[in-house]
């Protein structure tokens, strides 16, 4: 189910009161993660078994590898784990995608087949869990993490619900310590939580789904072409939808936790106020770019084998961050395209101009907007149905291409889309140093009470098609 | 600090409920009714009604038969669960290809169409509503459903050109309020059309332009093409009969230039006639069946929906005389 849904409001309220209505914190978490299941359930209940193995397999490895003594063994149960996490999500994610390859590679040599529909259902948030339990394996590997002595709290680890299905991505570390002890019933984590639910809410019903996707999908639609400006329209509104949609919802799983005492990382902070595609990747889905960098790009070795080897690491990593985001190569190219970004901006930076340095608010505000349209242009490998669209669009926003006017999208609906875009990057160039949403609980009733007005009208004054969250595909 | 929180939520709750009663009881003073708003979840609801229901009656079709069959009195009628598959403005050759496809359908398909929408190039129209209820469908986007459908059928603000978004769009393009839509939706997607609401001669005129254009744009096969492609449309048909199912095929009534245009692109004889020989299944064209004759249609395609109780029970009196439901069902 999802957060925008009238089932999980009845499921959050009804989880909620039994939750804090029970008295014991051993039953409470039984409380949790069963009702995870049963929310896990509500897409399909045959993806449960699924979630219940790996979660009890990657259990007991994490007992065996903290009892075991003989490192070779432990690198073999290290081995078998990640074995077993990645062929499940390899099986379910990329099955189908390596099968299309395969077929497209043998048909270059000559020999054709027909294309094959393997008919698998992609589990819900299985890259989520499972980047999840690979990290928890990794640190009791490392010796970094206790492997959990308690299966309950490690399954609720990994199952609890507000990130079971598009994170963020939690580390064992940070969500252990807070099963140890009961949660006081706190009413400014109630007011907070209960705010970054619907100020999520807003920003996925209201902008992501209202203002922004109509325009996007006009644009993106396989058979448009649109010129110029209108690509450049369309690269830029699916950024903001984009982030509207993902933020918003890691804003209200945020939020649901803190309803349940539980602190979960923020996932996003500010990302279109960033100077350079490195700070950008630095408050974009935080919780994918540090777990990135912790267990990819610094096991391979980071930047201590050389400039030209850590460039190498960076462009792969972002490579595997590609494919993780989808099985298409738009993905995978998508993914490389970021890496080269970074490489080009600390060549730059080092060689030309550090940019970063520059102190006056219009400078940065100017490079956070340059910085934004770089980010729109790759955005558009994201969102197009083939490289082929993607790179038509790209050149023709670039000027490499040159394309008629267009005039797909109503020019109203365009003025709107960008009025609303204007002041997302506004706000977020204003408070790219604010971090967290605590200041909440320490601003005036006057403004918690317009911010709680402002974001229950958005949702309220907003009925509409409630599609799924961009997020939930991957 | 704490009961600050609390405050601000609460002082909340009752500014937007009631900014909400406001904008709802100003929406009903500029005419607007509420209606249940069609979308594939609730297309999913009545399929998942064919779902273990023996001897099933399902209604596919385009709008002439969302707009015209009462589902409930066709249920009520025959004894039997009936579920409505019509989707406003898509053929439903899909549909039968679907039924075709479920094993578990053994009931009766009767399927409103006309010569242009068993054109091939319409076949894939309702698609999406198979596709959506075949892989998107959850228990969570029932249950979501059923709770959205009552807060639809009580308030006006519920419909989605009321959205802030969509009318500070309408605002800025300096486009007045909505249409006052005259259709009203049930929840089980039966739709009530209101002619005394609205202005008749525009959208009848509006019709026609349309219906000239399709015709420019989009020629008719010639009729042995269109002819040879209904073959596998028959195979469906036959592979329901074989399991003890039904299926039968309605020219639902046209009027006027409508019904001029439609019969210059695909004259009957060359079409549906030539169809009506070679079909495993019984096709009911409205010209032959006297019960069709008396009503009017007031945009030349659709009836008013005061005169849906009387169509539904011709519909049923046609369904008895070529012997597809029992005489004792009316």
């Amino acid at each position: 189910m999802t957060f925008d849904s009238l089932t999980f409001a009845v499921f959050l309220a009804a989880t909620w009161a039994a939750y804090w209505a029970t008295p014991s914190w051993h039953t409470r978490k039984l409380l949790l993660l069963a009702l995870s299941y049963v929310f896990y359930a509500a897409w399909n209940p045959f993806f449960v078994v699924l979630l219940v193995a790996t979660t009890a397999f990657d259990w007991l490895m994490g007992r065996k590898l903290e009892g075991e003594t003989r490192q070779p063994v432990r690198r073999v149960l290290l081995c078998a784990s990640i074995a077993v996490n990645l062929c499940a999500l390899g099986f379910f994610k990329y099955a189908q995608f390596f099968t299309n390859t395969a077929i497209d590679l043998a048909r270059v040599i000559g020999i054709t087949y027909r294309p094959i529909d393997l008919g698998i259902l992609l589990p819900v948030g299985i890259s989520f869990y499972t980047f999840e339990s690979l990290a928890y394996v990794i640190d009791v590997f490392r010796r970094r993490s206790k492997a959990s002595t308690r299966l309950l709290d490690y399954s609720l680890y990994v199952t609890f619900f507000p990130h079971l299905v598009a994170g963020p991505i939690l580390r064992y570390n940070d969500f252990d310590p807070q099963t140890a002890a009961p949660k006081p019933f706190a009413e400014t984590a109630q007011g907070r939580g209960l705010a970054l639910l619907f100020i999520g809410l807003a920003l996925k019903i209201c902008l992501a789904d209202l203002v922004f996707a109509p325009v996007v999908d006009t644009l993106f639609a396989p058979d448009q072409h649109p010129g110029m400006a209108e690509s450049w329209l369309g690269a830029t509104t699916f950024s903001l939808q984009v982030y509207c949609d993902f933020a918003g919802y890691t804003l209200c799983a945020i939020g649901v936790a803190l309803m349940f005492g539980f602190r979960f990382p923020s996932n996003f902070e500010s990302p279109f106020g960033s100077v350079g595609m490195i700070d950008l990747w630095n408050r974009w889905h935080i919780s994918l770019s540090t777990w990135l960098r912790d267990y990819v790009f610094k096991p391979l070795g980071h930047y201590r084998r050389g400039r030209l080897r850590g460039h190498a690491n960076l462009i792969f990593t972002f490579f595997l961050c590609g494919l993780w985001h989808g099985a298409a190569w738009t993905f995978v190219l998508w993914g490389g395209l970021n890496g080269v970004l970074l490489v080009a901006e600390r060549i730059f930076r080092d060689h030309v101009w550090d940019f970063t340095r520059v102190r006056s608010a219009p400078g940065r505000a100017a490079l956070a907007l340059v910085t934004f349209a770089i980010f729109a242009v790759e955005a558009v490998m994201f969102r197009a149905h083939s490289i082929h669209q993607a790179a038509g669009m790209m050149a023709t926003m670039l000027g490499l291409h040159a394309r008629p006017a267009s005039s797909i999208v109503p020019a109203h609906d365009a003025r709107f889309a960008l009025a609303v875009g204007a002041c997302v990057l506004a706000a977020q160039i204003a408070t790219v140093n604010v971090r967290g949403w605590e200041w909440l609980d320490r601003v005036s009733i006057g403004w918690r009470t317009a911010v709680a007005v402002a974001a229950l009208c958005a949702v309220v004054f907003s009925p509409g098609l409630n599609p799924a969250f961009i997020y939930f595909q991957f | 600090m704490a009961r600050r929180w609390l405050a601000a939520w609460l002082l909340a709750l009752v500014v937007v409920l009631g900014a909400a009663a406001a904008f709802e009881v100003h929406l009903r003073q500029l005419g607007y009714v509420p209606t249940v708003q069609d979308d594939e979840d609730l297309w999913s609801l009545q399929a998942d009604r064919l779902r273990g229901a023996t001897n099933p009656i399902a209604l596919l079709g385009a709008s002439r038969i969302q707009f015209a069959v009462d589902r409930e009195r066709v249920e009520q009628a025959t004894g039997r669960t009936t579920a409505m598959l019509a989707v406003n403005g898509a053929y439903p050759v899909a549909a039968l290809r679907w039924l075709a496809k479920d094993t578990s359908f053994k009931g009766l398909a009767v399927i409103g169409v006309d010569s242009r929408g068993l054109d091939r190039r319409h076949w894939e129209m309702q698609q999406r509503w198979i596709d959506h209820y075949e892989h998107r469908w959850t228990y969570a986007r029932e249950i979501h459903r059923l709770l959205l459908t009552p807060l639809q059928e009580y308030l006006v603000m519920m419909r989605s050109p009321f959205a802030w978004v969509a009318l500070a769009r309408r605002e800025l393009a300096g486009e007045p309020m909505p249409f006052n839509d005259y259709l009203v939706m049930r929840p089980d997607r039966v739709g009530f059309l209101d002619y005394e609401r609205t202005d008749v001669a525009a959208i009848k005129r509006q019709r026609l332009i349309d219906l000239v254009d399709y015709y420019r744009n989009y020629p008719p096969a010639p009729p042995a093409k269109w002819l040879a492609d209904l073959a596998q449309v028959s195979s469906w048909v036959r592979t329901i009969q074989a399991r003890g199912g039904k299926v039968v095929f309605f020219r639902e009534p046209s009027a006027g230039e409508h019904l001029v245009l439609d019969e210059k692109n695909y004259p009957r004889g060359e079409y549906w006639d030539a169809y009506a020989r070679i079909s495993p299944a019984p096709m009911i064209e409205f010209r032959d069946e006297p019960e069709f004759r008396s009503f009017v249609l007031p945009d030349t395609s659709h009836i008013d929906g005061k005169d849906i109780p009387r169509f539904t029970d011709a519909l049923l009196a046609g369904l008895v005389r070529h012997g597809l439901i029992a005489p004792t069902a009316q």
